[in-house]
């Protein structure tokens, strides 16, 4: 379970407010996409829930651990997937898998098992022994994906994982997202493409302008704008377009 | 027409040499660096056409002595193909293969030889200064020797202008070579080391040989060596005939001919390459780069290796990838090297530079001192850690540094496999370092009893030091890995932080000497201030590493 209480996050000396007073829960076994226009404030909280920055007010809770107070412990339960894949380029992808599994302390039993059935999922399997150099941009994010979901993780964190997947990757993803949700994990994403989210998520989130706008089932959103047949998109462009009027 | 545009765009795009590059030099308010640099280039280029010209007047009194004076002109020539060539391979490496303008190039509607011919034509002007200064000093003292002639006049011109075209095609050919044989995607830091360590060897070569030959020529001593052999410049031209024929054409009565062979040949090697890069150049930079696909997809190649590897702990995972990161840049791994090289090629260089007579008085001074040990670990310490490694050592992670703070691996053991990877390096350097000196300056075995732990002691010191001002301020924004050690304030800290704390220590201990203290008591005082220096600097980086990892570090984002 992810819990987010009144984060907030300033940059420049406070003088632009990324993430205002988020307060958020996501419940084991969900599925919950996080969505939001250019700027608004999804990587910044992504980046406060994984630890690469500190709230500058709130807390974290992942699993019921305070990210902030014991920050080994909740980063050991969490798979992360950034927008960029951050990979040491000179490693063979099988020698940056091995080493995020040490550091995750990922058994060899598992790693036996895991290991070639992730790669030929994601069809890296012949790709494994170059060296990142020579990976395409799909690859590398498959190569971070792989290594997000190695050790098998109890929250999953991915920031635009679709962007740059082939059609296939993508599937298998969405695949692999429903099947950890399935077995009581939970899936926090963020993303642009409205059609996946309103496909795959059990609750979508919308931020716009650092606050959270929303967060429900595509059901009740429709419902409270009184759009019962609207998509997603429509929903979501109303949405960030009043929060924008308002302010 | 499109040959010109291409040069030109190239120049504009990839250098400071145009007038948007000063506009933006100027709009960071750096336009200062071009009188510094230009101050700078014209100290050191004048300190070498001082000591060339001393090395000119050597040879043309030799080749005049043994009836040919165009033998200056034969090894000015030599100095500057030589020169040009070696120099011109990572040129041409970077220029035709690693620019990153050739993918964007290679999608325009331009003829392939356009390409090559205005990447070329870049080379050509790298080149020409290096040509200049080897060759605008030879051609003053040959035509003030032998007087001006027709053929010296054209072939003055014609050498000044065109002769680093044959050197540049040559070297451009080995690239073409290079880039055929081997996939240089995946092994560019193996060669741009190469690189580095050769244009050293180059450069220490070249000075030894100036200095030896200027003292020479200073000490009113003759080049013996070359009056040793009475058909030198017969053999040297039999040996390389087409410098004989660059140099003859310098020679009053030997006809138009030896230029016209010279031209020729210039001109063949520009044309090879003319024809000869557009086919490979071109196929090599778009299939090579994707040596990867290529290899993945070939049909019934032997199938990769991606077995998982067995379980490491992971203090060793984490020195192993400290490894990879370091080895990932050439500039850090030159820079490790280097320092662990320095003393050895110090002590080949001075053996060299140093005349003989010299050599023993000078030994006997130093292996005299009773000084000798605390010398020698001060020198030690300050040369092996006289480094960027370790004060750059999160720096160099860079955005990579976002995956280190993902990691459930707290602050204090990512700080440990640095420090770590620092010690196996740089401490196994001191150990030799102190071998190599106990062979060569004798100094008391008993010595030891404080060189070994008073050394290491302070080396990691110095190395925790380095590592608290990265902690401190990490520069992880780079764009290029060199930045993170060569544009980084903290690698400037960390070495005068190291220079310093030898220098705290190494001043009271001289006077303690002086004034009659034992020196191996002093050596010992020494090592002990270093161990409880360590033993309680360490404590302190752990802690703070741990309080920065575990959330304090902010990323700016």
């Amino acid at each position: 379970m992810i819990e987010l209480q009144q984060l907030s996050k300033a940059y420049n000396k406070g003088k632009v407010q990324a993430v205002k007073d988020l307060t958020l829960t996501v419940q084991k076994g969900e599925l919950f996409g996080f969505l939001g226009p250019n700027g608004a404030g999804k990587t910044t909280t992504i980046k406060m829930m994984v630890g690469l920055l500190r709230p500058d007010t709130g807390r974290v809770l992942l699993d019921g651990i305070d990210a902030g107070r014991d920050p080994l412990k909740a980063k050991s339960i969490v798979g992360f997937c950034p927008d960029e894949p951050v990979l040491y380029d000179k490693m063979t992808g099988i020698r940056f898998l091995s080493f995020i599994a040490d550091v995750f302390g990922v058994s060899s039993e598992r790693r036996a098992k895991v290991l070639p059935e992730l790669a030929e999922s994601f069809e890296m399997k012949d790709a494994l022994g170059e060296i990142v150099t020579s990976y395409s941009h799909g690859m590398r994010q498959k190569l971070s994906l792989i290594s997000a979901l190695l050790h098998e993780p109890d929250i999953l964190i991915l920031d635009e994982p679709i962007v740059g997947l082939d059609p296939r990757a993508a599937f298998v993803l969405k695949e692999k997202m429903r099947d950890l949700c399935a077995r009581g994990k939970t899936v926090f994403f963020s993303t642009h493409i409205m059609e996946v989210a309103e496909r795959l998520c059990d609750r979508v989130g919308i931020i716009s302008r650092g606050a959270l706008i929303a967060a429900a089932p595509l059901e009740e959103l429709r419902r409270k704008a009184g759009e019962e047949s609207a998509t997603l998109e429509k929903l979501f462009l109303e949405m960030t377009d009043e929060n924008a009027q308002s302010r | 027409m499109r040959m010109l545009s291409l040069a030109k765009a190239t120049l504009r795009g990839t250098t400071w040499i145009s007038s948007d590059g000063l506009r933006e030099l100027a709009r960071k308010e750096r336009l200062w660096v071009l009188p510094l640099a230009a101050v700078g280039g014209l100290a050191v280029l004048g300190g070498y056409i001082f000591m060339l010209v001393g090395v000119y007047r050597g040879l043309l009194a030799a080749g005049t002595a043994a009836g040919h004076p165009e033998l200056l002109m034969f090894y000015a020539l030599l100095g500057s193909w030589a020169f040009i060539f070696v120099t011109a391979i990572p040129l041409a490496l970077s220029v035709l293969y690693y620019s990153t303008d050739l993918r964007l190039l290679l999608t325009l509607p331009v003829r392939p030889r356009d390409i090559v011919a205005a990447k070329g034509s870049l080379l050509y002007l790298y080149c020409l200064p290096v040509n200049l200064v080897f060759l605008v000093p030879a051609l003053w003292l040959y035509l003030s020797s032998v007087g001006v002639s027709l053929p010296a006049a054209l072939s003055a011109v014609v050498h000044l202008l065109l002769s680093p075209l044959f050197p540049l095609a040559l070297a451009s050919l080995l690239v073409l070579a290079l880039m055929k044989a081997v996939n240089l995607s995946r092994f560019r830091v193996a060669f741009e080391v190469a690189g580095m360590a050769l244009g050293i060897a180059l450069v220490l070569g070249l000075q030894v040989l100036l200095s030896r030959t200027a003292m020479a020529s200073l000490s009113g001593g003759t080049f013996e060596a070359l009056n040793r052999f009475p058909d030198l410049y017969g053999a040297m031209a039999r040996a390389l005939p087409p410098l004989a024929w660059a140099a003859n054409g310098f020679v009053a009565g030997a006809g138009p001919a030896p230029l016209l062979v010279s031209l020729l040949l210039t001109a063949a090697a520009v044309v090879v390459i003319l024809l000869l890069a557009p086919i490979d150049f071109l196929r090599g930079a778009t299939e090579r780069r994707e040596s990867g696909a290529t290899r993945r997809a070939a049909p019934g190649a032997a199938p990769l290796s991606f077995a998982p590897s067995a379980p490491r702990s992971v203090a060793s995972s984490l020195l192993r990838r400290e490894w990879a990161i370091l080895s990932s840049n050439s500039t850090s791994l030159f820079e490790a090297f280097g320092e662990m090289l320095i003393l050895p090629l110090l002590l080949g260089v001075y053996s060299i530079l140093i005349p003989k007579q010299y050599l023993g008085p000078a030994m006997q001074f130093i292996t005299g001192s009773p000084l000798i040990g605390l010398i020698l670990m001060g020198v030690l310490v300050s040369m092996t850690s006289l480094t960027t490694v370790s004060a750059t050592s999160l720096s160099r992670e860079g955005r990579l540094f976002s995956l280190s703070l993902t990691m459930p691996v707290s602050g204090r053991t990512q700080v440990k496999a640095k420090l770590l990877l620092h010690m196996l390096l740089f401490t196994t350097a001191y150990a030799v370092d102190l071998v190599i000196c106990r062979i060569v300056f004798r100094y008391p075995l008993v010595s030891l009893v404080f060189l070994i732990p008073g050394g290491v002691a302070l080396q990691l010191a110095g190395f925790v030091i380095g590592i608290f001002f990265d902690l401190k301020r990490p520069l992880l924004k780079w764009t290029h890995p060199q930045q993170a050690m060569k544009s980084n304030s903290n690698a400037a800290v960390g070495i005068g932080v190291s220079f310093g704390l030898v220098a705290l220590l190494g001043a009271p201990s001289a006077l303690l000497v002086l004034r009659g203290a034992s020196p191996f008591l002093v050596g010992c005082g020494v090592a002990a201030v270093g161990i409880v220096l360590a033993a309680t600097l360490l404590p302190a980086l752990f802690s703070y590493a741990d309080r920065r990892y575990g959330g304090g570090l902010e990323l700016e984002v």
